[in-house]
């Protein structure tokens, strides 16, 4: 079918969402009926799918000169962009994006321990734990739907507890944790501008108020056993690439938020920890109140070698 | 997880690569927004490896890849979108065997948008990067462009089409050579 055959602006009205019914039932016919305008219909959603591959893997503006190559000593925390709203107690999503410099982006997904926090019997770790495999908590637990506030997928979500003003701790923010193990990722995937991006889902009971979230991703170049041991007082250290980011939801926002971020991974990362907490408010009259945290999601992002 | 977790997960990973675009391609025939394949896919990727069978060779892996997709396609729609259009059945065949008889060629296509991405003026480029964006919604881009909505979508459609014909016409020079 000809680009200019008229047709093809009832696939532009109902890609756009400008379809009306009877547009679209005639869409429908037209695909059920005629093969040139199936065959058509699908380059154009090809197409678009490939476009917006292009868009995520090089957002503008374009980069002018390729990415020096970091080293592990000389690395300090780069900041992170906020990457697209992701769902899935596993998402196998792979992107590939022909840009601009030829390079084809691939997002592989890493095993999340309990990604949906839907086993309410597991053990939860004190604070950080020391090996993947487990859910590490300050102040949180694990329950099924809870007031007005069901699980964004399955069955549970993990209870962000409110820490008390009046409790003597560094930090009121709670927090639940995840260590994960990177030394099984290959070395092609590893690529020297891979990124983790990290997404999780985020829920306030009380959405008459503003919320604050933090989802933090630290990269550690020493096995996760070594990696966790005096952990707090490495995370400033050289050996290590950490990115934070805070999120904040305006009041009357209710229901599940989605937030992600990335972190670029060194070469020889072997443990990546990841941190997701409900902040609670400034000082001020607004009491800190309960989140809920579910679906969390991390993904490798790297980038093939560039094309001649 | 086990050395058998990692080699199952990499078996997994290898078939689901190797599909994963046509899936999209089919996926996003099938819904009407980015958003929607976006949100499709990633439960259809949680679908395949929960319920993923390592003995599935190259072949049954791909008839129940589409197979879920388009039954996760059916559920978003039915319980996402109720007020919306859904295709029937005969079209949701049509359209995957479409998508999988035409693989080869749609994955040529999609790399020979690079080479006509660049021949495109500065401006058209810009505006597709743009617009294509995570996040970037339509009428606001349009509200900072000073253009309506409607102009815009217009825009990209014909900048979409003119990608299309030059992908066309690539595709028939590297065969020529």
């Amino acid at each position: 079918m000809n680009t200019k055959d008229p047709r093809f602006e009832i696939i532009r009205r109902s890609r756009d969402g400008n379809a009306s019914s009877e547009e679209l039932a005639r869409l429908e016919a037209g695909l059920r009926e005629d093969t040139d305008f199936r065959e058509a219909y699908v380059r154009y959603m090809n197409l678009d799918v490939a476009l917006s591959a292009v868009a995520k893997a090089a957002p503008l503006p374009l980069p002018t000169a390729p990415p020096q190559r970091p080293r592990w000593i000389t690395w300090r925390p780069l900041t992170a962009a906020a990457a697209g709203i992701v769902f899935g107690m596993l998402c196998t999503s792979v992107v590939f994006g022909f840009v601009a410099q030829r390079t084809a982006v691939k997002k592989m997904p890493l095993s999340v321990f309990d990604a949906g926090l839907e086993d309410a019997k597991q053990i939860l770790n004190d604070g950080l734990p020391s090996q993947e495999g487990q859910w590490g908590i300050d102040h949180a637990k694990v329950v099924s739907a809870d007031g007005k506030v069901t699980p964004l997928t399955g069955l549970h979500m993990l209870r962000l507890e409110p820490i008390p003003r009046e409790k003597r701790v560094k930090n009121h923010t709670s927090r639940a944790y995840q260590v994960l193990d990177l030394r099984s990722l290959s070395a092609s995937a590893m690529t020297d501008n891979a990124e983790a991006e990290v997404s999780a889902s985020f829920c306030a009971a009380n959405s008459g108020t503003s919320s604050r979230y933090l989802i933090r991703a630290i990269a550690l170049d020493e096995a996760p056993a070594k990696a966790t041991k005096n952990f707090w007082s490495k995370v400033e250290s050289d050996g290590v690439v950490s990115e934070s980011q805070r999120f904040d939801t305006a009041p009357g926002s209710a229901g599940w938020q989605t937030f992600s971020m990335t972190l670029r991974l060194p070469p020889g990362s072997k443990t990546l920890v990841l941190i997701f907490g409900a902040v609670p408010p400034e000082d001020g009259p607004q009491p800190a109140s309960v989140h809920y945290l579910d679906e969390v999601q991390v993904s490798l992002l790297s980038s093939e070698t560039p094309l001649p | 997880m086990t050395e058998f977790d990692r080699e199952q997960h990499d078996h997994f990973l290898r078939l689901f690569m190797g599909l994963e675009e046509s899936l999209r391609v089919f996926v996003r025939s099938l819904l009407f927004t980015h958003d929607e394949e976006r949100e499709v896919m990633q439960e259809v990727a949680v679908v395949l490896w929960r319920k993923f069978d390592a003995s599935m060779d190259g072949e049954a892996f791909c008839r129940w890849a589409f197979g879920v997709a388009r039954m996760e396609a059916l559920a978003f729609r039915r319980d996402r979108a109720r007020d919306r259009h859904t295709f029937g059945d005969e079209v949701f065949e049509l359209l995957s065997q479409t998508v999988l008889e035409h693989s080869d060629s749609l994955e040529a296509e999609r790399h020979a948008l690079d080479t006509c991405l660049q021949k495109l003026p500065e401006d058209q480029r810009q505006l597709v990067q743009t617009a294509y964006a995570p996040g970037v919604k339509i009428d606001h881009l349009a509200a900072q462009l000073g253009r309506t909505a409607m102009a815009l979508y217009k825009t990209l459609h014909r900048i979409r089409l003119t990608l299309m014909d030059c992908t066309r016409r690539v595709l028939a020079t590297e065969e020529l050579t």
